[in-house]
């Protein structure tokens, strides 16, 4: 398994998380997860009150995917934010449908767009392009003009 | 799948329809995503071009003047009601009140026709800009503003009473398509159809922008989550939003319309807009059709490096 690159924050656990949120004023709002914990993670701040699943997306920074999660508590105006690292070669990541199954549709975006799998998803399909298409646009490696 | 007029269970294909917008917006500079940000939702493309521009404002830190904010709340609520003009006449045409389609669509004519005048176009506008306006919202189309507000609070109760004395178009929507609370919020549903289903969720009172906060918006939920719930909460927003029009426009001050710095679009073209440090910025507004959230990432040049939008699912 590739090693995820420096850059990326030192992740925490679900509980580690709880704690940072708990605590009252400016703190962190954003929590580097590893993968394996995500589901525990979400799971842990939707039994917190996190019942708004805001958005879920990915990023190609050319060397590590990321997936990024944006959480809503209704009673406070911030989100938190889950970021799971990813090794370049291996694009996947357990579905968080389980948590809310409103997930799926984020997911199936974030993989018909930039091709990371969410594991054990019940609904993989593509969502926006043709079930036959070939390729993720939006990885940086697919040209447009003359950039990517 | 039916069983007999029930749907028991669907799987909704939205087609063909993607358009690759974020690629799009890695590929210009972020002033020249403004025409496409009006396409996300183009019957109420002032709500996304505020949200879009307010979040390259946020990445670079730019605060547009007063006068600014002011003008685009009563522009981003004025469109709100058009949107829900429309919503009101499409749904009467749907359920066989072809007179309601009419006059509803009248109505968001003559606004549309504001908007002609002040943001330079019917459906897509370019008005705003990173730091300001483009043009000025003047005393003139602010005085036509107010107007059209007075016509259509004397003629949209009319309109609605004739609606609601429709038997068929109660039983058409009174206990059909409820959701419960709960469904709502485990599928991500937002706006009028969650505040429908008793979800106290807007994000004008949940984490408030522009000047919600300051003129008092009033949030309106239903419990029942029925179609007749979501018809009764779009129905109240639109004298919601006429009000906070009304506040907006008495609440604007004199003084500039673009922050120092800004870039505008006129000649002499000013490049020399302020160009986001590596960062990110993630802004959510409470669009007509519910919540959008657009993110985006810098890598300190003048174009996005990544750029990620949340649709309302209203």
């Amino acid at each position: 398994m590739s090693e995820i690159p420096a850059g990326a924050a030192a992740a925490q656990d679900p509980a580690a998380i709880l704690a940072g949120i708990a605590t009252p004023g400016k703190g962190a709002r954003a929590f580097a997860v590893d993968r394996k914990r995500i589901v525990d993670a979400c799971a842990a701040l939707h039994r917190a009150g996190f019942a708004h699943l805001c958005l879920i997306t990915g990023i190609d920074w050319r060397d590590r995917w990321e997936v990024v999660y944006h959480l809503v508590r209704l009673e406070e105006p911030e989100p938190v934010v889950l970021r799971v690292a990813l090794p370049y070669g291996e694009a996947r990541i357990p579905s968080v449908a389980s948590v809310w199954p409103g997930a799926v549709w984020h997911e199936r975006e974030t993989y018909d767009l930039l091709g990371i799998v969410f594991e054990g998803s019940p609904d993989p399909r593509r969502i926006l392009l043709p079930q036959d298409y070939e390729g993720f646009p939006l990885r940086k490696e697919v040209l447009y003009g003359n950039r990517s | 799948m039916l069983d007999a007029e029930t749907v028991v269970s669907l799987d909704p294909d939205v087609g063909y329809i993607h358009r690759g917008i974020e690629k799009l917006a890695e590929n210009r500079m972020y002033f020249k995503f403004t025409p496409i940000a009006n396409k996300l939702d183009y019957i109420a493309a002032a709500a996304w071009e505020h949200l879009y521009i307010s979040c390259v404002e946020r990445l670079i830190g730019l605060e547009p003047p007063e006068r600014a904010v002011c003008a685009r709340m009563a522009m981003v609520e004025l469109q709100r009601v058009v949107s829900h003009l429309f919503w009101l006449g499409t749904l009467s045409m749907d359920l066989g009140q072809p007179t309601i389609f009419v006059w509803a669509m009248r109505e968001r004519e003559r606004l549309l026709d504001v908007f002609e005048d002040i943001m330079g176009g019917r459906m897509t506008y370019g008005w705003m800009i990173i730091g300001g306006l483009r043009d000025d919202l003047t005393p003139g189309q602010a005085a036509r503003i107010l107007a059209e507000l007075d016509r259509l609070e004397k003629v949209l109760p009319e309109y609605l009473a004739a609606t609601e004395r429709d038997g068929l178009f109660r039983e058409r929507l009174q206990g059909v398509g409820a959701i419960s609370a709960r469904d709502a919020l485990a599928y991500g549903l937002t706006g009028p159809a969650a505040r429908a289903s008793g979800v106290p969720y807007d994000v004008r009172a949940h984490a408030p922008y522009l000047r919600y906060t300051q003129l008092g918006f009033r949030m309106v939920t239903r419990a029942a989550g029925d179609c007749w719930a979501r018809y009764e909460v779009r129905r109240d927003e639109m004298r919601e939003s006429m009000r906070l029009v009304r506040a907006a426009l008495a609440l604007m001050p004199e003084g500039p319309i673009r922050a120092q710095g800004a870039m505008t679009l006129r000649p002499p073209v000013a490049l020399s807009m302020a160009t986001p440090k590596d960062g990110e910025a993630f802004v959510r507004n409470e669009c007509p059709r519910g919540e959008g959230a657009i993110m985006l990432v810098s890598d300190g040049s003048n174009y996005p490096s990544r750029s990620s939008r949340s649709c309302a699912r209203g």
